[in-house]
């Protein structure tokens, strides 16, 4: 063998391929009954990774060398004992693909034809080994309704009618036949209530893709025999997922455990009875075929509820970008790569490991692989992905970012094997654009990598869809839910470090290992895996259509899910054009809201909630597709069909001539809740409850997404009829509530007041009992939810919940309060509306906001927040409010010419670009500004200026803008209520007429300008030779020194306590301070006090040294 | 007054009249007086550690060899980086800065991120609590400590020592021995200085040095307190008293006065997030009043008796240490004595060939803080132990920069103790107390607590031959007729 000459890698794969020779030698027969495997074996894998002859200096690590002996550790357990006919195989299924191949029917009945579609299930079992289960036998079909006139023996008719046209319409996945089968079957539509069904067209074709070529024929005007013209068909479940369609039929939820019973199945590799050898074709540890109608699907329930030792690979990198670009994959290198990998159940990461280019010194728990060529680090980490199998691949901003970056980079440097990240050996990853689009996030562009059979969790994504947030730097998300500051170290730092020594280098590991751990941190603390296995598992879909699609689909599955057992089928629906004209704008009313009667109430304000308001005006109301009857179709009810007119004059049937689909769905998700909340209760085990806590809450954001499905008007089956009608039943009830408070609850009825609804919104109403005791209030408030709860048809259900005492109502969806769920203490201060969240406020706006509604509602002290007001504002206007209370910031999201207005962080970040090309921000980076003050006339954008350049300049700060701009809005609407002339109370007067105007040492007329001593004590200009204090001072200099002293001393405080801060919170004593945390509360203060304290000595050294 | 000294003292009489003794003085302050380049005040605090171990890792691994009688080889073999130790060493050593990991210390990012309404937290009198941890750290990384040898330990942050031991499960390193630099070699004593115990008894040849600190001059309204101080200044410029006494005032030859001489003039002094919004104006007033009795208090003594002076917390001074010394615009009148200095805190010097070394008490008491019995209950270690600590760990403020602040000086660490003195004190403790610490080189070395006059109203008389120490009370003058 030639290892002998080659690099440690080549010999390493070379031995493992000795290793599989001389296992099939020894008995090539004895799979069938002894199956011991450990890694997959990489014989027709891909081609042997790159490897420079002369490559591995002595403590460089070479290719295989990185895992020799690693691989072992790295890899999941051994797969030892399997008897394929007498052990039956589980696994908890995490992704599913398909692949169109040749049949295989030794296992059971399929296609007649050469090709058949076979699905992939790709999933772990319960002692953590991964598996591929090639599922056989299942085939493509849909449906359409017959025409009239139709009888059964125009069946065969069509169906080599339609064979025919198939066939001569057929793309790259030709077969012979592409339509297998055409039965007659009994279905009913899904759309429109009907008595009863009818005759449908079952339609099974031989492969999926072949499906919407047939439904694009049929749809467009298809020649029947024996009719004139073309006929156009309405198709249905033409258009649903062929892994869906699969799951639905196999009754698989997503992330549920599924069995391949003893004998039913084979390992491969095999050779099939027809003599086609059936190899292994992935890197999962097992590979196996079975037959659609062997496998056993487990509902998630009782022993299935459990959940496998799955492993995730949390990765981040780090690339050496040029000054003031954006690091670029065809010209800035990858520098390094951290990993952690983790196993389900496990609490001690199973691997962390660095791969550095160029050498880095060691990390006390991490492994470190040092590389001399880039090309051989992404080899590397191909190989590492691959070896260490992960189910998962998370990060954060890896699906914009880490991935597309390395695949590009692996691209332009020609590193062939690179691309081969998912389990199926030899398919490549590859990078694409999507735009996302939902009601929920908005439009969103972004990147897609494919990774057969794995998993991607981005973790940014994820955050961004579920938590609304002032910031989504990783450091802003991880002090705000895991409660620590991150050291951030900037990205001109990044190359300073790599081109350092091994030193440097590790420093900047150090920081990467942190960054690829957080996001593994978050996905625990905020339980995203157990939750979105759950959400799988509620609604039947892939967790991969949990991160890549919308809300839709997890609607759809279920509908299709509950059709399928009434037999009922879904019609796809041609999409209405949006815009003008289209159904999606006619008049469609929101939510209402009771105009709310301003003010701020110093009685207990209590509020009633319809439970989930939308689930159970369609469970009471029977709203549905089904049960919706056309309005053309209404005179022709028979009599004996029982039907309601909603508001909007839409008709439904009633629960009594035909059950609703939509109702049975909630009705089953919401029992379902109550069943994962009983038995919560009763659950002891910490995993398994947050597995059902996770079940509830899924159950409850599928139930309550039921209602926008069916309004959303660029989705799979809007129906506004419908959401129009709940929307509208919503607002009645609302009204109705209002009336029925406000009629019982008075003095005439024996009351000591009469209620008053001060506002209403949505699932909600507030009310004044005008009690000022907060039991009574809150008694009262139980009694009337249950009076106006029997005016109502069941389910629909009024909660009392709280009290709001005080309450602050500003305006619609504006207003705080302190919330009372008991009368010892109150549980909370709840703001809603309240514009604290947004990042183009500075942090002083949320600052005084929040201080003012703590002094009003928890004090409530109305003047000791007046004069709080006054006392910020007066410390504004002299200059003493800290500057990183002032910061705003904004994202840079394209370059300064797309922009039409002009924009103050845009202009900023030109300008720095000019100043310091090192430092010029990048599309992407949040641009930090503050408003300096400016020529008369300037405009805003011209007066943005860099925090850090403004406090190294003395540059002075525009605080009549912020006062006018930032503070004076919020400041009105939170005192409206309170004070009759907020704006003269507050922004006028005595506290604002000292203002400070300090002298920039930059800039204009500075440069002419020559400096004068002045005074220390009075101002006055100092003459020649004196540098203290003036003849008329002179008494008092040593006061005057005294107190420039004691400044010192404050500023030396400061400057000690936020520096050995920073320390702490990078770990470490010996080493500089990097991060530059633009996040951190310490950032500017900790800059701007090095300038305070070099100032504060320069001015005592002004009285002279001490002499003695 | 005590009466330990009665008849040992007889004042050297010529011609009738009594001449104070005088005694070649030299200060030793280069170090601590800082200019404007050492502070380096756009630094950062990193360069600090990183010169501490540089200059104590070769004491503190002589040490280790002598200690655990190894070889140059068997040292070289053990000793390992911190990043380096792995699971399998069964044996190795570590050298490197410790840090002790507590969340009680004033968290500077909690104050901002704090509820601005909530009460503010009490500051707590010490930074201790269940879950702290000991942190070795070299320039390569860190390793928790653990092990029965540290429960109950006295260790602080910025102390460099050497560990030995090995990693447990948990990756923390299990301590089985530790080692610290042990006294620095000291200077001879001069000739006429002699420790055998036959020599201990007081000479009427002997000369002394005088230790006060924590006057207080300033607090208004105690007259008792005034009352002491004049005691105490008239009994140093040899105003009252008999002819014993007078024969000893004269043999004191210096008096060093270690900070807080003004009483606190401003009650809002920073502590917690006050901090760090400037400071305003302090009560000006009572400022310049204190300044003044200070001087007249000081005029009479330092016309017969050379006075140090070094700032303290109280003082009007900076806050980072050392301190500077106090300005001569502050005390005008004393600046114009030649027998007056102003010094800065630390002080150095040597007198009559005797090195003394001491501070106003900040590293004492913030060295307390770093254990839960440290604030005066019974068992507790005093300022005298943590001196002693001080000197084998051979730094002055172990804690500077963590919780003490220092100038971020860029290319030294100024605290480390170099050299052993034969004095060391701390100014403005809880108690009088001595000890006399020997090293295993032969050094001796005299360390002072000295007591917060306004507390105990006691000085401190050092004799410079024997390196004995004797509390001067002045506390039961007033309970005499």
């Amino acid at each position: 063998m030639s290892a002998a000459k080659r690099a440690g890698g080549q010999a390493w794969t070379d031995s493992k391929r000795a290793r599989a020779q001389a296992a099939d030698e020894d008995g090539p027969d004895e799979d069938e009954d002894m199956i011991d495997m450990d890694l997959p074996e990489a014989d027709d894998g891909p081609p042997e990774p790159y490897l420079d002859d002369d490559a591995g200096a002595a403590d460089f690590v070479t290719l295989g060398a990185a895992f020799m002996g690693r691989s072992q550790r790295w890899s999941r357990p051994p797969v030892v004992g399997l008897l394929p006919a007498q052990h039956a195989i589980s696994m908890q299924n995490f992704e599913a693909d398909y692949r169109i191949d040749r049949p295989v029917r030794d296992l059971g009945p399929g296609s007649s034809e050469a090709k058949v579609a076979v699905l992939r299930l790709y999933g772990v079992t319960a002692e953590g080994h991964s598996i591929l289960m090639h599922v056989h036998g299942f085939l493509p079909y849909f449906y359409v309704p017959t025409w009239p006139g139709f009888d059964a023996s125009q069946a065969a008719g069509f169906f080599h009618a339609l064979n025919n046209k198939v066939r001569a319409n057929m793309g790259r996945d030709s077969v012979t036949n592409p339509v297998l089968k055409v039965e007659v079957v009994r279905r009913q539509s899904l759309m429109h209530y009907a008595p009863d069904g009818g005759a449908f067209l079952m339609i099974t074709m031989a492969l999926p893709t072949l499906v919407p070529t047939a439904r694009r024929l049929l749809e467009g005007g298809f020649e029947l025999p024996g009719h004139p013209y073309g006929y156009a068909f309405q198709t249905f479940e033409s258009n649903f997922p062929f892994v869906l369609r699969f799951m639905v039929d196999a009754q698989l939820q997503g992330c549920a455990w599924l069995s391949a019973p003893a004998g039913s199945y084979r390992v491969r590799p095999w050779t099939a009875r027809d003599g086609g050898a059936l190899n292994t074709t992935s890197t999962c540890q097992l590979e196996l075929d079975v037959h659609y109608s062997a496998l056993q699907a487990h509902s998630p329930e009782g022993e299935w509820l459990k959940v496998a030792p799955f492993s995730t690979l949390s990765v981040d990198i780090e690339c050496a970008g040029r000054p003031g670009v954006f690091p670029e994959a065809d010209k800035d290198p990858v520098i390094q790569i951290a990993n952690h990998v983790t196993v389900h159940g496990s609490a001690t990461p199973k691997l962390r490991c660095i791969l550095t280019l160029d050498h880095c010194a060691p990390i006390a728990d991490a492994e470190v692989l040092s590389f001399e060529s880039e090309r051989d680090m992404l080899s590397a980490w191909q190989q590492l992905v691959v070896a260490t199998d992960p189910d998962i691949v998370t990060g954060y901003n890896t699906l914009n970012f880490d991935l597309p970056y390395l695949i590009n980079r692996a691209r332009t440097l020609g590193v062939k094997t690179f691309p081969l990240l998912g389990r199926i050996r030899g398919s490549q990853s590859l990078v694409r654009d999507k735009t996302f689009s939902s009601r929920q996030v908005g439009t969103r562009e972004s990147k897609e990598v494919t990774m057969d059979g794995r998993v991607q969790l981005d973790v940014l994504q994820v955050i961004q869809t579920n938590y609304k947030l002032r910031a989504y730097s990783l450091n802003a998300v991880s002090a705000h839910f895991l409660g620590e500051q991150k050291e951030d170290v900037h990205h001109s730092i990044i190359s300073e470090l790599q081109n350092g020594n091994a030193d440097t280098r590790r420093r900047l590991a150090v920081y990467c290992l942190k960054d690829a751990l957080l996001p593994q941190r978050l996905i625990d603390k905020l339980m995203l895996m157990i939750n979105n296995i759950e959400m799988a598992r509620v609604t039947g879909v892939r967790l991969n259509d949990l991160m890549q699609r919308g809300q839709q689909i997890k609607v759809l599955s279920q509908l299709y899910r509950k059709a399928r057992t009434v037999g009922m089928v879904i019609p796809v629906l041609k999409r209405e054009p949006t815009g003008a004209g289209g159904a999606g704008d006619v008049g469609f009313e929101g939510a209402t809201v009771i105009e709310p009667i301003k003010g701020y109430y110093d009685v207990p304000i209590a509020t009633l909630d319809f439970a989930s308001l939308y689930p159970s005006i369609m469970m009471a109301h029977n709203l549905c597709y089904s049960t919706l009857v056309r309005r053309d179709d209404v005179s022709r009810l028979p009599s004996s069909v029982p039907w309601a007119k909603s508001p909007t004059g839409d008709v439904f049937v009633t629960a009594e001539a035909k059950k609703g689909l939509l109702p049975e769905i909630l009705e089953e998700l919401l029992s379902a809740r109550k069943r994962a909340k009983a038995e919560m209760k009763n659950e002891t085990d910490p995993l398994r409850y947050a597995v059902l806590d996770g079940r509830q809450l899924a159950l409850k954001i599928s139930a309550n997404s039921v209602y926008g499905f069916t309004g959303a008007t660029v989705g799979q089956l809007p129906c506004l009829e419908i959401s129009a009608t709940v929307t509208a039943y919503g607002r009645e009830m609302i009204e109705r509530t209002k009336a029925e408070v406000e009629r019982i609850y008075t003095v005439a009825n024996g009351y000591e007041h009469d209620a008053l609804v001060v506002y209403g919104d949505t699932d909600s109403v507030m009310i004044k009992f005008g009690t000022a005791d907060l039991a009574k209030a809150m008694d009262l408030g139980k009694e009337a939810a249950g009076k106006v709860t029997s005016v109502f048809i069941k389910p629909i259900k009024l909660e009392f919940e709280k009290c709001y005492f005080p309450y602050l109502l500003m305006n619609k969806k504006r207003y705080a309060g302190l919330l009372w769920t008991g009368t010892v203490k109150h549980d909370k201060m709840d703001c809603k509306g309240i514009e604290t969240v947004r990042r183009d406020n500075c942090s002083l706006v949320k600052e005084v906001v929040d201080t003012c509604l703590r002094l009003i509602l928890i004090e409530q002290n109305v003047h000791g927040a007046v004069a709080y007001v006054k006392g910020i504002i007066s410390d504004l206007l002299m200059n003493r409010i800290d500057l990183s209370m002032l910061v705003i910031s904004k994202a840079l999201t394209r370059s300064a010419d797309a922009f039409d207005n002009k924009q103050a962080h845009v202009e900023l970040a030109a300008r720095i670009a000019k100043r310091d090309p090192g430092m010029a921000p990048n599309i992407g980076d949040r641009i930090p500004y503050v408003i300096i003050k400016g020529p008369k006339g300037a405009k805003a954008f011209e007066k943005s200026e860099d925090p850090i350049f403004v406090l190294e300049n003395n540059i002075p700060i525009d605080t009549q803008h912020y006062l006018e701009h930032q503070l004076a809005e919020p400041l009105k609407r939170l005192f409206e209520p309170i004070l009759e002339h907020p704006e003269r109370s507050l922004l006028e007067g005595e506290h604002t007429r000292s203002i400070a105007k300090p002298t920039p040492t930059t800039g204009g007329l500075m440069k002419f300008a020559k400096v004068t001593l002045q005074c220390l004590g009075c101002k006055t200009p100092l003459p020649a030779g004196s540098t203290s204090v003036c003849k008329s001072c002179a008494d008092k200099e040593p006061d005057i020194f005294a107190q420039k002293l004691a400044d010192v001393s404050g500023c030396e405080q400061a400057f000690n306590r936020l520096w050995t801060q920073c320390q702490r919170c990078q770990g470490d004593l010996h080493k500089d301070v990097l991060c530059t945390s633009r996040d951190c509360p310490i950032y500017y203060r900790r800059k701007k006090i090095q300038k305070d304290l070099s100032d504060a000595h320069d001015v005592v050294q002004r009285f002279g040294a001490p002499a003695w | 007054m005590e009466d330990a000294f009665e008849g040992a003292f007889a004042g050297e009489e010529v011609s009738g009249e009594v001449r104070r003794a005088d005694a070649p003085y030299e200060a030793m302050d280069g170090p601590f007086r800082t200019t404007a380049s050492d502070r380096a005040l756009n630094g950062q605090y990193a360069n600090i550690y990183f010169a501490r171990l540089a200059k104590l890792r070769p004491a503190v691994l002589e040490q280790a060899k002598a200690q655990w009688c190894m070889s140059d080889a068997e040292v070289g073999a053990k000793l390992t980086k911190t990043l380096d130790v792995s699971d399998e060493a069964e044996d190795c050593v570590v050298l490197g800065t410790l840090y002790a990991d507590m969340k009680l210390k004033p968290n500077v990012l909690e104050e901002y991120t704090r509820d601005p309404l909530a009460p503010a937290a009490p500051v707590p009198t010490h930074y201790c609590s269940a879950d702290d941890k000991l942190i070795i750290e070299d320039e390569t990384g860190r390793l928790v400590l653990t092990g029965s040898l540290l429960v109950g330990h006295r260790f602080v942050t910025g102390v460099v020592i050497a560990a030995r031991g090995r990693l447990d499960a948990s990756s923390a390193f299990i301590v089985s021995a530790l080692c610290e630099a042990g006294l620095a070699p000291q200077p001879p004593l001069p000739s006429i200085v002699s420790l055998a115990d036959a020599d201990a008894e007081p000479r009427a040849s002997d000369q002394y040095l005088a230790l006060v600190s924590g006057l207080h001059v300033g607090i208004e309204g105690d007259g008792e307190h005034m009352l002491a101080l004049q005691l105490l200044c008239d009994y140093l410029a040899a105003h009252v008293g008999g002819e014993t006494e007078l024969g000893l005032q004269s043999r004191i030859v210096r008096l060093v006065i270690c900070g807080e001489a003004l009483a606190d003039a401003d009650a809002g002094r920073p502590t917690g997030g006050e901090a760090l919004k400037p400071m305003r104006a302090r009560a000006q007033r009572s400022l310049a009043a204190s300044l003044q009795a200070l001087e007249a208090m000081l005029l009479p003594v330092a016309a017969s008796l050379p006075v140090d002076v070094m700032p303290g917390v109280t003082d009007p001074s900076n806050l980072n240490l050392p301190q500077q010394p106090l300005h001569q615009l502050l005390l005008p009148l004393l600046c114009r004595h030649a027998h007056f200095s102003s010094t800065p805190n630390p002080h150095a010097f040597s007198l009559a060939g005797v090195r003394v070394v001491g501070t106003s008490g900040q590293p004492v008491s913030d060295a307390h803080k770093y254990h839960a019995d440290s604030n005066g209950s019974a068992g507790a270690p005093d300022a005298v132990e943590t001196l002693e600590r001080m000197l084998r760990w051979r730094h002055l403020a172990p804690t500077a920069p963590d919780t003490l602040p220092c100038f971020p000086f860029a290319m030294d660490d100024p605290f480390v103790l170099t050299e052993s003195p034969h004095v060391l004190f701390a100014g403005n403790q809880l108690r009088y107390g001595t000890r006399l610490v020997k090293g295993a080189g032969g050094q001796r070395v005299r360390v002072v607590a000295v007591p917060s006059f306004a507390r105990s109203r006691t000085a401190v008389l050092v004799n410079l031959r024997t390196l004995r120490c004797h509390p001067l009370s002045f506390q039961s003058y007033r309970a005499q007729p």
